[in-house]
């Protein structure tokens, strides 16, 4: 392609590329405005709570309500899935498995830009009428016509149509490519982690999103259209949404957190210059996290009075998902031990993961338990596990990903310094936010409210003051690209990431030394920033 | 309206490029099957016979294009697209290297050692002039130039 600065030619690169890392890029650009905004409102919810009274918000309490949906939806679906499956998806997994670029790299430019438009439609339903007070779970009757009578709604159930739309595209994508692009001599089995949670992602979205859509159509049917699938009154069931809702929403955040298993896998076995401790076992383990994810969706319904033995069932099966969950955990600290290990940032954030990730699954058993759940349901308990998971798992997951292959996509290195500063920022500045949520719950506070009595005071100003640390670790980030972009080519005499700095336990110097050239990850060994064109002639594998 | 509309369009479906391509002058209105590849001159060759009245396709009746090249190839032995994994059936040593053919200077390889799986993949960049050697197993690899220049 030709690659001159016309006008025409950066439209053909830019608008309809077909190529799978310029695809990837404008992802990563994407989500950034979707973090960008997510990370707003959540600040401002936070100004809002960091005192008791009416803060910022002037007593609009619709609007807080608007904030939470809008924040969830766009964390969710405007930041993470682009970040993980759109983003690092696009970018490695042609790469790792040795194909010039994806099964279908029309689809793949279609699959991006259906994301604008749904962008487009999120906000615009937060800024038309009284916008949705539902949060991402669209609940009716709440989501129902008498209580939000406008177009919001409606706003957002074609937003979230959208986005499924795009993600089924790329989940075909991404399974077709695996299926049939792996390069000469690469089984199934010896797929790097990486690809393997890529093809657990795109499963999962495949079976679960046609249900989400099929729920939320017909919640649009009902507000618009005068049936009653969710009305009792005209003999429909609002549970029956909670059903379809969950079935896909548990899923959801499995393939939220999969791909950065993978990426974590990556992380910890080149810093630790180990092999993934069982590395057969951990593909068993996401496939068994994917297909159990899909068997414990009524843990999110405890209080809905399903009956004694539905709750004792859904109790030990999500119980059980902490087997193949501690499988990983074990393997990851296996790979650890014993390695030699470098503290990098991408390398610090993989540990914080661990931690971090450890201690929202131990929140998640106790949410698990229907006995329990009864006092933690809707309390700030649920808020703090779910952050812990989320916000402090796959984002750290998405951050050490980013350090660890940022250099090797842009042929720009980062300055370690700032990036270890922007670690620990961030590493205080959630864990500041997100604790005291956890005792908050206990104490009773609920969910999705303004406001709150005196006594949460404590931990609800401290929670608020992490949120700003948290607030300041991003623009130090966006610093971070800043200084990447511009000065990374003198940054990389400061890294201490360079990949093959000293060589390997089991490497005499001799080989190191005449052979500085390889990788146990295909991607590394490519030009860097890769070519726009890779492996004209196709890699070969034993 | 809509019905008048139907009535007015051409019997071709929109956005088909089949129908562009089976219209065009350069396309033969009759197909030569290649029995073998010896008989291969274009892609217009390369068309299967389709099913026998009554009878379910087999692979090589159905496949079309570059699907029927490499049926055709392994009817006759030969690997069309050179699908063979890497050779593991030894150990390659700097005075007798494993040779891997390609047409650029360089070739990524992933060796596993020999026999194949005895160590996790092992990425290399032999290029024309220097081998590279596995750093788990001692393996050495050296590119087969097959480029014209």
């Amino acid at each position: 392609m030709s690659q001159s600065n016309t006008w025409s030619a950066w439209i053909n690169r830019w608008l309809f590329s077909t190529n799978a890392k310029d695809i990837a890029i404008l992802y990563f650009i994407f989500s950034l405005f979707g973090g960008v905004l997510g990370s707003v409102f959540s600040l401002v919810m936070r100004l809002e709570l960091a005192a008791p009274g009416e803060q910022i918000l002037l007593g609009d309490h619709q609007l807080y309500n608007v904030l939470v949906s809008a924040h969830s939806v766009l964390m969710v679906f405007f930041l993470i899935m682009p970040l993980t499956a759109g983003f690092f998806g696009n970018y490695l997994l042609p790469l790792m498995l040795g194909a010039p670029d994806v099964s279908f790299a029309r689809v793949n430019n279609i699959a991006f830009w259906l994301y604008p438009p749904a962008l487009t439609l999120l906000i615009a339903s937060a800024l038309i009428d009284e916008g949705p007070g539902t949060g991402w779970t669209v609940y009716p009757p709440l989501s129902g016509i008498q209580s939000h009578g406008g177009a919001s709604i409606d706003l957002v159930i074609f937003a979230l149509h959208i986005t499924s739309i795009s993600s089924i595209l790329s989940s075909i994508n991404f399974l077709t490519t695996v299926l049939n692009m792996r390069t000469l001599g690469m089984t199934m089995t010896k797929l790097p982690l990486f690809v393997w949670s890529i093809i657990f992602t795109a499963s999962l979205l495949l079976i679960t999103l046609p249900v989400l859509t099929a729920g939320i159509t017909l919640l649009l049917l009902d507000r618009n259209f005068n049936t009653a699938f969710y009305e009792p009154a005209g003999g429909g069931d609002p549970i029956l949404y909670q059903h379809l809702y969950w079935f896909f929403g548990h899923p959801e955040v499995y393939i939220l957190i999969l791909p950065v298993f993978g990426i974590i896998s990556h992380v910890i076995s080149n810093y630790a210059k180990k092999p993934i401790f069982g590395k057969l076992g951990m593909v068993y383990a996401m496939g068994s996290i994917g297909f159990l994810g899909l068997l414990v969706w009524s843990h999110h319904m405890y209080i809905v009075g399903l009956d004694v033995d539905t709750r004792a069932y859904f109790t030990s099966a999500t119980m059980v998902i902490a087997i193949p969950t501690g499988i990983k955990i074990f393997s990851w600290l296996a790979t650890l031990y014993g390695g030699s290990i470098r503290f990098t940032t991408p390398m610090l954030y993989a540990i914080a993961f661990l931690f971090i990730f450890t201690i929202g699954g131990c929140s998640g058993v106790l949410l698990s338990n229907a006995n329990l759940d009864v006092a933690f349901h809707d309390t700030y308990f649920v808020v703090g596990h779910f952050h812990y998971v989320l916000s402090l798992g796959v984002v750290y997951g998405v951050f050490a990903g980013y350090y660890y292959w940022s250099p090797m996509m842009t042929g720009l290195y980062y300055n370690p310094t700032i990036a270890n500063i922007q670690f620990w920022m961030m590493f205080i500045g959630t864990n500041i936010t997100f604790l005291p949520m956890h005792f908050l719950g206990l104490n009773g506070m609920p969910r999705r409210i303004p406001d709150y009595p005196d006594a949460f005071t404590g931990f609800n100003a401290l929670s608020s003051l992490g949120a700003v640390m948290s607030v300041g670790a991003l623009l130090l980030f966006a610093y971070v690209i800043y200084d990447q972009l511009m000065n990374g080519l003198t940054n990389k005499n400061l890294s201490t990431n360079a990949l093959w700095k000293n060589p390997d336990f089991f490497e005499s110097n001799d080989i190191f030394n005449s052979n500085q050239i390889k990788s146990s990850s295909l991607e590394f060994l490519l030009t860097y920033p890769p070519m726009y064109h890779t492996f004209n002639t196709l890699p070969i594998q034993s | 309206m809509l019905r008048q509309t139907l009535k007015l369009a051409k019997p071709t479906r929109l956005f088909s490029t089949s129908v562009i391509a089976r219209n065009s002058v350069k396309t033969p209105k009759k197909f030569k099957t290649a029995k073998n590849l010896s008989e291969v001159h274009s892609e217009y060759d390369l068309i299967g016979t389709g099913a026998q009245k009554g009878e379910v396709p087999t692979d090589l009746e159905q496949a079309t294009g570059l699907e029927r090249l490499e049926l055709l190839g392994k009817l006759e032995g030969v690997d069309i697209f050179e699908q063979k994994p890497l050779d593991t059936s030894r150990k390659g040593t700097m005075q007798n290297p494993i040779l891997i053919d390609s047409y650029e200077k360089y070739r990524y390889i992933g060796c596993t050692g020999s026999p194949a799986g005895s160590h996790i993949v092992m990425w290399l960049k032999p290029t024309v002039g220097k081998p590279a050697r596995c750093w788990e197993c001692g393996s050495v690899y050296k590119i087969n130039y097959l480029g014209k220049d």
